[in-house]
């Protein structure tokens, strides 16, 4: 896979947090999820990327091109949408996307007018009158609209009604099929991983503290549950240890590893549930809470 | 192609695919020749991440069940009858091995499974015979 985004020890500053170092590669056409407490730096990192941080030493490449922050062009293979910001309030949804189509050398007004269809928008409308759920449709068709290489995302699902949420989703697919797009986005809502996610990061105090696949991530922590006679002591890397009689359960980690030593201690009726996206999030945070 | 993942069992979702369409092409549900579903769209309707389909479509590959044509997508192999039927001895190990260990422990020996095994060998053979004739 080519790679998308590539960090090289980059260290920003935004007031006196400071964010990294940061040493992480993004391969292209993937959908990331960026999760972590309030705080931990989900919003600084998409802000850095887009050149808004005070670089204080590292650097960055966007498909192979070292970025200079001062220098914009690069800007044009890049989206952005923040949690439904539009700049002109008193403007109508048509004149916001008349406004950046000058902004914009590619803006595709065809893939506007269908975007803005997809999401039953009315271009009459002025901004301020918005629902919070429109708002971020608009942001997210500002974003789109020129087809960018990498889009940044900030909680752009917060507001969106099932519906809109669906034609998002499907959007998304499309653009994503179409053009190798790749994403990066902050989200709270388990709803978002789950359906559209190919990977997570985890950032916690700034930095990013874990990088994985999210159906690797959904595999390897389970709820284990077994019959096995003798005593065992607790395996490494496992929580919620509880044993009755030959009875055994516990939450593990890494299952297939937990699995194999099972069978081969000749455990039993070997059972696994796996663990809501919620829980995994929370006990993968939770061991790097001080970092 | 339709295929179930199933989040709740202990089989990386990555096997399931790959159990599920090597099942299908060893049956001839699948027939030589047939285009697989793109990685992209595969993901998407299944909910997984386009790499688990990636690493299933590559052991797939690997397997020599599926083919890869540049910038065409995956297609079904051309099969011989004896690596059909290794397969399927594959997977009935690996579907037997849970139950059979189970079924050990809980005090069963080899000849206990095997007349258990003769029974539902029996059933199977008889349905679809019993069902044929319901339906004339």
């Amino acid at each position: 896979m080519d790679t998308i985004l590539n960090l090289h020890d980059l260290i920003c500053k935004r007031g006196d947090f400071q964010l990294g170092p940061l040493s992480w590669q993004l391969p292209t056409g993937l959908f990331c999820c960026v999760v972590g407490p309030n705080g931990a730096g989900k919003t600084s990192l998409l802000q850095a990327l887009m050149g808004l941080l005070q670089v204080r030493g590292g650097s960055w490449d966007i498909e192979g091109a070292r970025i200079n922050p001062r220098q914009g062009a690069w800007k044009e293979n890049i989206g952005y949408a923040f949690d439904g910001q539009i700049h002109h309030e008193k403007l109508s949804v048509a004149d916001n996307l008349e406004l950046h189509a000058g902004l914009r050398r590619q803006w595709d007004k065809e893939l506007a007018r269908e975007l803005v269809s997809s999401f039953h928008l009315d271009t009459k409308q002025i901004v301020a009158t918005l629902s919070r759920g429109q708002r971020q449709a608009l942001s997210l068709i500002l974003a789109l609209a020129h087809r960018p290489r990498l889009l940044l995302l900030d909680e752009v699902t917060n507001g969106m009604d099932s519906l809109v949420r669906k034609a998002w989703n499907e959007i998304i697919f499309r653009e994503m099929a179409a053009s190798d797009m790749s994403v990066l986005m902050a989200t709270h809502l388990m709803a978002d991983v789950a359906n559209l996610a190919d990977k997570l990061i985890f950032v916690q105090a700034g930095r990013i503290v874990a990088d994985v696949d999210k159906d690797t991530l959904v595999e390897t922590w389970r709820q284990i549950s077994c019959r096995l006679a003798g005593t065992l002591s607790e395996l490494p890397g496992t929580k919620k240890w509880e044993k009755s009689g030959d009875s055994l359960r516990f939450i593990s980690s890494r299952a297939a590893e937990d699995l194999q030593t099972l069978k081969g201690l000749g455990a039993s009726h070997m059972e696994s549930r796996p663990l809501s996206l919620d829980e995994i999030c929370f006990y993968t945070l939770e061991g790097y809470r001080h970092v | 192609m339709l295929i179930n993942i199933n989040d709740q069992g202990s089989e990386p979702l990555y096997l399931q695919i790959v159990r599920q369409v090597s099942a299908q092409i060893i049956t001839g549900s699948l027939p030589q020749g047939e285009p697989l579903p793109s990685i992209r769209e595969l993901a998407r309707r299944e909910h997984i991440s386009v790499i688990t389909v990636q690493k299933a479509y590559e052991e797939l590959a690997r397997q020599n069940l599926i083919v890869s044509r540049r910038s065409k997508g995956f297609f079904v192999a051309d099969l011989t009858k004896t690596s059909k039927a290794d397969l399927a001895r594959a997977h009935c190990k690996e579907s037997l091995e849970k139950p059979v260990r189970d079924s050990l422990s809980e005090g069963l020996d080899l000849d206990d499974i095997v007349q258990i095994v003769k029974e539902i060998v029996g059933e199977a053979q008889q349905s679809p015979q019993a069902k044929e004739e319901e339906t004339d």
